[in-house]
């Protein structure tokens, strides 16, 4: 019972120090929440708002064409509202200002391109990106890509019209006037059949999951669903330092030459400021969590039990390893970098910089997989993935809750054989 | 002189610092091999593979699934491999697969009926949901283009029904047989020879007669990004280093020696600014050499030495006069510590070090201009990453000289050195 209360007030007194420190709790609690936000924010809002588009490309357009496919297609591209269309007539002009960082594209049409539709004969649009601006340019690729393909479609179309009537000789007499008017009557009948039947196009792909279930998939609330746990495993573990430099700074002082001398046993002490850190670290995850939830409408998933032990296990580890950099370092600055090290190297391996969806290493095969896996990070936001966005039950992440608390025990009995009261 | 000395003696600590030294020279290589890819690349043999998995279970087996699958060959970014249905099946349910393409029965005759046939993409619930859009994209594509094909006949055969009434020798000229053969022919030429395409290219340098068909990468970013962010990182050295000295009273010593005060700042601020020199060559010799070791494409540094040089000594020299503006105004270890610490990385991130500038601006509007950072990077990135020269980077330096300048003038201004 006095054990107890002793790791509480040596608990009480390490939380009272740490509300002091507010520049380490901004980098605790503030900073994942801003780099949560900064990521989240505009894929939520590029998903929420795709009607009503809120990004808004710079793109120069250069139509040499006279023609009606480059007239058809420069208009069709103005009523896009991802692009901010600037006609200019030079090409050379269009590329500086792509060169220079003013347009993230310039789209060009050569002066032949509805010539050589005309005539079946192959063309290209030149889409001249940005290379500075790789995400922006591949939009505007992408939907220069859709719209050549409407453009060669009515092109395939009206040569194949145009072949059939020239190889029965009927218009062997009739005036251009004539052959265009009869063309383009037979243009448009098949043009407005074939619009109609691809809103039922004959191929449809479904993605379901295993039980057959059409799998509405927003990626992006999954992706998300892996920023914000993500985030919280790495800040938890910059605990590491922050603990580990606590304690040996309590050494260097004689603190704990003190508190050894007192009738409050070792473990009490060393428990007390663990359970301190692990508060914090709890209290960090529902911070993040919170704010995922209410600001961004990110699921939870279905198991709280498995959140709470999730976190438990999670503050734990980290403040074990805390513990052990504590151990095995000489001074409190010396841990409170290799801390900070350790916090950085763990969290890029494990996947827990969560800057683009390619860095879910811990999903990934091969060595960066394993080595993903031979950190507790990757075990832990894996399994904080699982629950919040695929409601995966506490016995669907119980071996990974299992495999990142050995991995704290087993830093803590390090920590424990190697920490000496005095330096 | 006396500011070299004191400036020899706070790099000779700063380099028994080994912990510090990793923080300020490897974590920014750390962070552009996790935001490159390199990490994908590490282990494999020869260049990466880095096409999805897509096991396949053909149930169909006919014409239109051959097609189907050569589709999803030719179309790039998955790498197909057969499975029986039942094996597919276990392999998924033990998320030994993370998805599998059905093709059902039935398929070609279907098509050939113009029947609606489903495509269905199992996926295991731990896929990652990114990929599982990629793979549905180029699965939609290939199916698109199949079922226009179909379409197209379907409306020729549509167009033959409707001129029963017309005069015999239009039936005969447009008649369903001949202009089926005809778009068949059509869509057999297009598929080796479109008949519009788009070519994507990235502006000419002044001596290439032509575009460069080059496909911006995402990785040669992390370069100029990174280099910027760890630079600035940095700054909260300088303030680290005479916040601890004046709490362990060696600045007030300092003071009472024949030394200038002008001279002992400009000694405490030399530091930072070799360490932000030593930091973006280290950074820089990674992008050339070190990404190109890790089998990715290497990180151009421009075609403007003397411009790139000068880019580099002005964010030195704006991160230094930072370090002075967080030790005039920082009161406390805290504030010096942790609070400069979360400042600079808001600034690094507002300022697109880590997140694309055009994504920020989507929602912050112009506030990303209001740090340095964000100059700093737009001129590393019109240096190395367009290739501009001098001329076109005069407003991004002309911004962080003037940030720079308003630094050391705050720096100075608030400054106490008792």
């Amino acid at each position: 019972m006095n054990t107890i209360r002793y790791v509480l007030s040596v608990t009480w007194k390490e939380l009272q120090l740490i509300s002091k420190d507010r520049g380490s709790l901004g980098v605790l609690f503030l900073l994942p929440v801003l780099m949560g936000s900064l990521i989240s924010a505009p894929n939520l809002m590029a998903m929420n708002q795709a009607a009503d588009a809120t990004i808004e490309l710079q793109v120069a357009l250069v139509n040499q064409d006279r023609g009606v496919f480059g007239t058809e297609v420069a208009k069709a591209l103005g009523g896009i509202k991802e692009l901010k269309v600037e006609t200019l007539s030079d090409v050379a002009q269009a590329e500086e200002r792509v060169a220079k960082g003013g347009a993230t594209a310039a789209i060009v049409f050569p002066s032949d391109f509805s010539q050589k539709i005309d005539a079946h004969t192959p063309t290209q649009v030149q889409v001249i990106v940005d290379p500075a601006e790789p995400e922006s340019s591949s939009i505007v690729t992408g939907i220069m890509n859709q719209a050549v393909a409407e453009v060669a479609i009515w092109g395939e179309v009206q040569y194949g019209i145009r072949s059939l009537l020239d190889q029965s000789g009927l218009l062997a007499g009739a005036s251009p006037d004539q052959r265009r008017a009869i063309e383009a009557q037979n243009l448009g009948v098949i043009m407005t059949r074939l619009n109609e039947m691809r809103r039922s196009p004959v191929i449809a792909v479904v993605s379901e999951d295993l039980t057959g279930a059409t799998v509405e998939e927003n990626w992006v609330v999954r992706y998300l669903a892996y920023v914000f746990p993500a985030f919280a495993v790495m800040f938890i573990f910059f605990i590491v330092g922050m603990a580990a430099a606590s304690l040996l700074s309590e050494r260097e002082t004689g603190v704990l030459r003190r508190l050894a001398a007192a009738p409050i046993p070792r473990g009490a002490v060393i428990g007390g400021k663990m359970l301190a850190y692990m508060a914090l670290a709890c209290l960090q995850t529902i911070v993040l969590l919170g704010l995922a939830r209410s600001a961004f409408g990110i699921p939870l998933g279905h198991s709280p039990v498995a959140l709470v032990a999730l976190t438990l296990v999670v503050a734990f580890t980290a403040t074990a390893l805390g513990m052990l950099v504590a151990a095995i370092s000489a001074t409190s600055k010396q841990a409170d970098s290799l801390g900070t090290v350790l916090g950085f190297v763990l969290a890029g391996i494990g996947g827990a910089i969560p800057v683009n969806p390619q860095t879910m290493f811990f999903r990934a095969g091969g060595l960066v997989g394993l080595l993903a896996r031979l950190t507790p990070h990757g075990h832990a936001v894996d399994a904080f993935n699982r629950v919040m966005a695929e409601n995966a039950t506490f016995m669907q992440v119980l071996p990974q809750i299992g495999i990142v608390l050995a991995m704290g025990i087993v830093f803590y009995l390090i920590a424990l054989w190697r920490f000496r009261f005095e330096g | 002189m006396k500011a070299f000395s004191v400036a020899w003696k706070d790099i000779s600590i700063f380099l028994k610092d080994r912990g510090s030294v990793v923080q300020l020279l490897l974590l920014p290589l750390l962070f552009i091999v996790v935001m490159s890819g390199a990490l994908g690349s590490i282990g494999q043999r020869g260049p990466a593979d880095t096409r999805i998995l897509l096991p396949v279970v053909d149930l169909d087996g006919g014409q239109a699934a051959q097609t189907l699958l050569k589709g999803l060959e030719t179309a790039g970014g998955v790498r197909l491999k057969h499975y029986e249905q039942a094996e597919a099946l276990d392999l998924l349910a033990k998320a030994e697969l993370q998805r599998v393409l059905i093709i059902p029965a039935g398929f070609s005759s279907g098509l050939a009926e113009q029947r609606q046939s489903t495509l269905r993409l199992v996926n295991q619930p731990s896929a990652s949901a990114a990929q599982t859009e990629a793979v549905r994209l180029v699965i939609d594509g290939v199916a698109r283009d199949m079922a226009l094909e179909v379409e197209i006949l379907a409306s020729l055969e549509q167009m033959g029904e409707m001129m029963a009434d017309a005069p015999r020798e239009y039936q005969e000229a447009l008649s369903v047989e001949r202009s089926q053969a005809q778009a068949r022919k059509q869509f057999e030429s297009s598929r080796t020879s479109p008949l519009v395409t788009v070519k994507q290219s990235v502006p000419r340098k002044a001596d290439e007669a032509q575009s460069p068909e080059i496909t911006p990468d995402a990785g040669n970013l992390a370069v100029p990004g990174f280099a910027v962010l760890f630079v600035f990182l940095a700054a909260q050295a300088t303030a680290l280093s005479i916040f601890a000295e004046k709490k362990s009273g060696s600045f007030r010593r300092l003071m009472a020696a024949p030394i200038g005060k002008l001279s002992l700042l400009f000694g405490k601020v030399l530091p930072n600014f070799l360490t932000a020199l030593v930091q973006m060559a280290v950074i820089f010799a990674f992008g050339s050499f070190g990404l190109r070791l890790l089998g990715l494409q290497s990180a151009s540094l421009g075609k403007d030495p003397l411009a790139l040089l000068l880019a580099v000594v002005l964010i030195a020299l704006c991160s230094s006069a930072l370090g002075l503006v967080i030790a005039a105004i920082a009161r406390t270890e805290s504030q010096a510590s942790g609070l400069s610490s979360l400042m600079l990385w808001v600034m690094g991130i507002v300022g697109g070090c880590i997140i694309p500038l055009f994504a920020l601006e989507m929602f912050l509007g112009p506030v990303p201009k209001i740090v340095p950072h964000y100059w700093a990077n737009r001129l590393l990135d019109n240096l190395m990453i367009r290739g501009l020269g001098m001329a076109d980077v005069m407003t991004e330096m002309a911004a962080l000289l003037g940030f720079t300048v308003l630094f050391f003038v705050i720096g100075m201004w608030r400054f106490e050195f008792e």
